[in-house]
């Protein structure tokens, strides 16, 4: 992209997309990004997980988030998955590998990777 | 680590203290870097700012706080050097300078720019990235208030609006890198 007026060709076509976002069936997808997540690769999952989240189509229905408080230096990057009506899901020291697979299969196919869960 | 993951948790600390405008400035030339994270947050008293430079102290849960003493360390261990002013009510303004010799490298400033996007919420972002080789003189930069004009209502954590952000800063770093790229 040379200039941002090409944003605007994004706003047309995710415009209608956000408006239906803003209804049910929500997920929410929160990194960790403080001290430690940082250290541990926590920028380079959330952008694996903006990128898969926008290639799998699915802006529609997921966001990706950070927050500042959550992991340390044993649980980092931290990933929690949060879809309307269901309880959290905490995935704990995340790669960039298995954050496209937490999209693939729980953000877009709705189960929770089960050998990713911190127990 | 990278300087650009320690501007990136610097500029958490920012987003955490409630600024509404995080300015992050690069001042660069063929010797040294210079940084500039300059916040309008709920700064911090003498004591508080005392408390978060020592290694090993937060004022918040997880830790969380503790990449304020690292970035020094780093300053400190690369001969450059650093400076934090903090007004309680006003803001917080971290300084440092590298010798790029010394001082571990750059790293994907993109990426951490890219990164905020999905944290700030409300707040705003200016990122400059100014690089001077004797007469040669370029600017990098991305000002969050522009990109929200052009988006409209469409959030700016948008997955789509982000990759587009940081294709916007790629390229300009490569229209505009007179150190060779090193920043990509």
């Amino acid at each position: 992209m040379k200039s941002l007026e090409e944003l605007a060709q994004i706003r047309e076509k995710m415009k209608d997309k956000i408006s239906l976002r803003l209804g049910a069936n929500g997920v929410r997808v929160v990194v960790g990004m403080g001290t430690c997540g940082i250290e541990a690769g926590a920028r380079e999952v959330l952008r694996t997980l903006v990128d898969a989240v926008a290639e799998g189509g699915l802006s529609d229905r997921a966001t990706v988030m950070q927050s500042g408080a959550v992991g340390d230096a044993s649980t980092a990057p931290v990933v929690e998955v949060i879809a309307e009506g269901k309880e959290k899901v905490t995935y704990v020291k995340v790669t960039p590998e298995m954050a496209r697979r937490i999209v693939a299969e729980h953000v877009a196919g709705g189960t929770p990777v089960d050998e990713y869960i911190s127990k | 680590m990278e300087l650009s993951l320690h501007i990136l948790d610097i500029a958490e600390n920012a987003i955490l203290s409630g600024a509404s405008l995080i300015e992050i400035e690069l001042e660069e030339t063929r010797s040294s870097l210079g940084v500039k994270i300059v916040d309008d947050g709920r700064g911090m008293s003498d004591r508080e700012l005392r408390l978060a430079l020592t290694e090993g102290y937060s004022t918040k849960p997880f830790g969380l706080g503790l990449g304020l003493p690292k970035f020094l360390d780093a300053a400190r261990v690369s001969g450059g050097t650093f400076s934090i002013e903090s007004t309680p009510g006003k803001g917080t303004t971290v300084t440092a300078k590298f010798p790029k010799k010394t001082s571990p490298p750059l790293g994907d400033i993109a990426g951490t720019v890219t990164s905020l996007l999905s944290g700030i919420g409300g707040a705003d972002v200016v990122f400059t990235h100014d690089m001077k080789d004797g007469a040669r003189v370029c600017r990098v930069g991305l000002d969050t208030r522009a990109v929200r004009r052009v988006l409209g209502d469409v959030p700016i954590f948008t997955p789509e609006a982000v990759i587009a952000v940081s294709g916007y800063i790629l390229e300009q770093y490569k229209q505009n890198n007179i150190f060779g790229g090193e920043n990509l």
